[in-house]
Formats: C-alpha cells, sequence, structure tokens
C-alpha cells in the first residue's frame, strides 16, 4: 500500500479510534514495513548468479536473476528481470517500487583475468541515464575495477530503473555472488 | 515539526486529539515524509585549474525536501542529525598520468569523505569518474559542499556530460 498523510486528530473522533488504528498501520507505515507484522524500510537487493557476456564496446543491460534473501529483507524473488519499476506502491520489493526518493546503490568488478583500460556502469531511469561510474584501467597489464554509483532517485508510478555495464578492449563475463549487485531501499515518499 | 519523545499511555488515561496528533501525525511524519533530501546536479563544464581547488557548483536541483540548498555550492543540513552525502564526480583530461580528489566538507568534520582518483592515460584523451558516499554527524543548518582538487600540469575539465554528472545528493538518516 502507498504512502498516505497521516490524519489529523480532532476531539470527538474516538467513535473512529479502532478503525483509524488499523489503517495507519497499512496507510503511512506500510512503507516501513515488510510482509506482515515486520518493520524496516523497503529494500531490495539483487544480484547476477549466472554469467552474462558483455560485448567490447557496447552497452549491455545487466539481466538480474536473483534477490538476496534474508529473514530481515523478508522479500519474494524475482527471476530473469533488468529493471526494477515503480508501479504506485506495493509490497512486491524489487519490481513494484514505492513511490518516492530511493536510495540505490549498484556496482561490478570488471575482469582480472584481462588487459582493459576502461569500464562504466550506468543507473537508468526510463531508459535514459541518470549517473554513470566510469573506471580506467591499466593498459597492457590484467587489473581489476570497480566502478559502482550510490545516489539518490526520485520514483513516481510507473518509473523504471535498470543498469547497464560498458566495457572497452574484451568482452567481458560477469558472473558471481558479489558482482554485479544492485540494491535499494526507500527513504520518503514525494 | 520537531521530534517528540514517543508517549506512554497509563490505564485510564483520555485519548485526546493533541496527543494522537502528535503521536501519530506529527511523528510519523517527521520519520517519513518530512525527510530532508536533495539531489542536484550541473548542466555545464567546469574547470578545475592546476594546483587549485573547486568547489563544485550545482545549477540545476532536481528535488530539495526541506530546503537544503543554500546556494549552487553550500547545501545545508536544515535538520540537525545524521546525513549521508554522495558525489559523482567525472572529469575529461588528456596528460599522461594525473590524478584528482574529490571530498565532500562539513564546518564540522571538514573533509568527512574523501577519495583520490588515478587515471593512466592510454592517448586518446579518456577521462574518468569517481563516486564517493559518506555519512556525517551535522548541526542544524551545517553547510557541506564538493570540492575537486588536482596538482598536475594540466587544467582539467569537470564534465557535465548530458544530464548524469556531477551529481550531489544528501538525506537526513537520524537525530543526534
Amino acid at each position: 500500500m502507498a504512502w498516505t498523510t497521516p490524519r489529523t486528530w480532532v476531539d470527538g473522533d474516538d467513535a473512529s479510534l479502532l478503525s483509524e488504528m488499523t489503517n495507519i498501520n497499512s496507510g503511512p507505515l506500510s512503507p516501513l514495513r515488510y510482509g506482515t507484522g515486520n518493520y524496516g524500510r523497503h529494500a531490495f537487493t539483487m544480484f547476477r548468479s549466472t554469467a552474462q557476456t558483455v560485448t567490447n564496446g557496447n552497452w549491455s543491460t545487466i539481466q538480474w536473476n536473483a534477490i538476496y534473501q534474508s529473514g530481515s529483507f523478508g522479500v519474494t524473488p524475482i527471476t530473469a528481470t533488468n529493471v526494477v519499476t515503480c508501479a504506485g506502491g506495493g509490497n512486491n520489493y524489487g519490481q513494484n517500487l514505492e513511490p518516492g526518493v530511493w536510495c540505490i546503490n549498484t556496482g561490478y568488478q570488471a575482469p582480472t583475468t584481462v588487459a582493459q583500460y576502461q569500464a562504466f556502469i550506468g543507473l537508468l531511469k526510463n531508459a535514459n541515464y541518470i549517473e554513470l561510474d566510469q573506471r580506467v584501467g591499466k593498459t597492457a597489464t590484467a587489473n581489476i575495477v570497480f566502478p559502482n554509483i550510490s545516489s539518490l532517485v526520485q520514483l513516481v508510478a510507473s518509473d523504471a530503473l535498470s543498469v547497464q555495464v560498458f566495457q572497452y578492449a574484451t568482452a567481458l563475463t560477469i558472473a558471481n555472488y558479489y558482482s554485479p549487485v544492485f540494491n535499494g531501499f526507500w527513504i520518503r515518499p514525494n | 515539526m520537531a521530534w517528540t519523545a514517543p508517549h506512554t499511555w497509563v490505564v485510564g488515561e483520555l485519548i485526546d486529539a493533541a496527543t494522537l496528533n502528535t503521536e501519530w501525525r506529527d511523528n510519523v511524519k517527521y520519520l517519513t515524509s518530512d525527510i530532508p533530501a536533495f539531489r542536484a546536479r550541473h548542466s555545464v563544464n567546469q574547470n578545475v585549474n592546476n594546483g587549485a581547488t573547486l568547489t563544485v557548483a550545482f545549477d540545476t536541483t532536481e528535488f530539495d525536501f526541506g530546503s537544503c540548498k543554500v546556494s549552487n555550492t553550500l547545501w545545508q543540513a536544515s535538520r540537525a542529525g545524521v546525513w549521508r552525502y554522495s558525489t559523482t564526480i567525472g572529469l575529461t583530461f588528456d596528460t599522461t598520468y594525473t590524478f584528482f580528489t574529490v571530498s565532500v566538507n562539513t564546518p564540522v568534520a571538514g573533509n568527512f569523505c574523501r577519495q583520490s582518483f588515478v587515471k593512466r592515460n592510454n592517448g586518446t584523451g579518456e577521462g574518468g569518474t569517481t563516486n564517493l558516499s559518506g555519512v556525517v554527524k551535522c548541526a542544524l543548518n551545517d553547510q557541506a559542499s564538493v570540492q575537486v582538487a588536482h596538482g598536475d600540469t594540466n587544467a582539467l575539465v569537470l564534465n557535465a556530460v548530458t544530464a548524469y554528472i556531477p551529481i550531489f545528493t544528501g538525506y537526513w538518516m537520524r537525530d543526534l
């Protein structure tokens, strides 16, 4: 359920007290709750657990195929999606984000076994770049760079977020339990 | 609206409008819909001269809840507490070897969040970006800014690439 502004009380409201006590849990407090009876801000963490190839010289959208599950997150796994969308509220974390301001983080590890000199990661809202990180590695020497983004993003209904990476010099295979990652948590309503 | 310590009810106590408005309206709003938060970017390139420190300007405000903006270069903690700031800076340069540092500054902590960035040129003049974030304790109206410094032979150009860098964001996390 989406955020609603807390009610202003007036004296004599006691007849509606019980219903309002119920409503406040499903309304104003719902963005601070996950699942049923658990509280904490809406949050998601996704990663990629199988290989995805990023070809040289092309932007590739990361296909998120796993969502991190822990007891404290209380989330439902999603499969084979490359965007998270804001569909006007709800508790389907990761695919149906609460409108408002989100703290979003993403990053990945560029290859360690090949010589390369540039690696990019881009955060997109509605298919438009809103933030970019570019890392430059040492030419002709195998090394590691970790492009990453940590920022605030404002979302309204139907906004969609996605992540793209770009690689010069060689094809890249990204897959392990730590990279790439895409996560975020809700801060406040609009 | 300021935070009010949560009320403890006792048996037989009259539940009146004033108490409910404080407990269930104002305190809930304080922790959610009234949280100060901003995101800003800059629309044109800025130069960083050799040996100089540039306080980065952000001329375009994407959102500013809680009136954080003081000027294009200064953003204030409009509510005292713990704040999280993040910035993304990108530069173009074409020297053979150079570096720059990016810092987020507040009067309380100085350069509380700082990162150096080294670029080894490949001869084609590409630049680089860096992203950093940090958490700092702020008194009311403490002002934060982003600075870029470098010590190489040529001036750097701080990119305004389309609409996605440089970026400066911040939000209030909790009371002190």
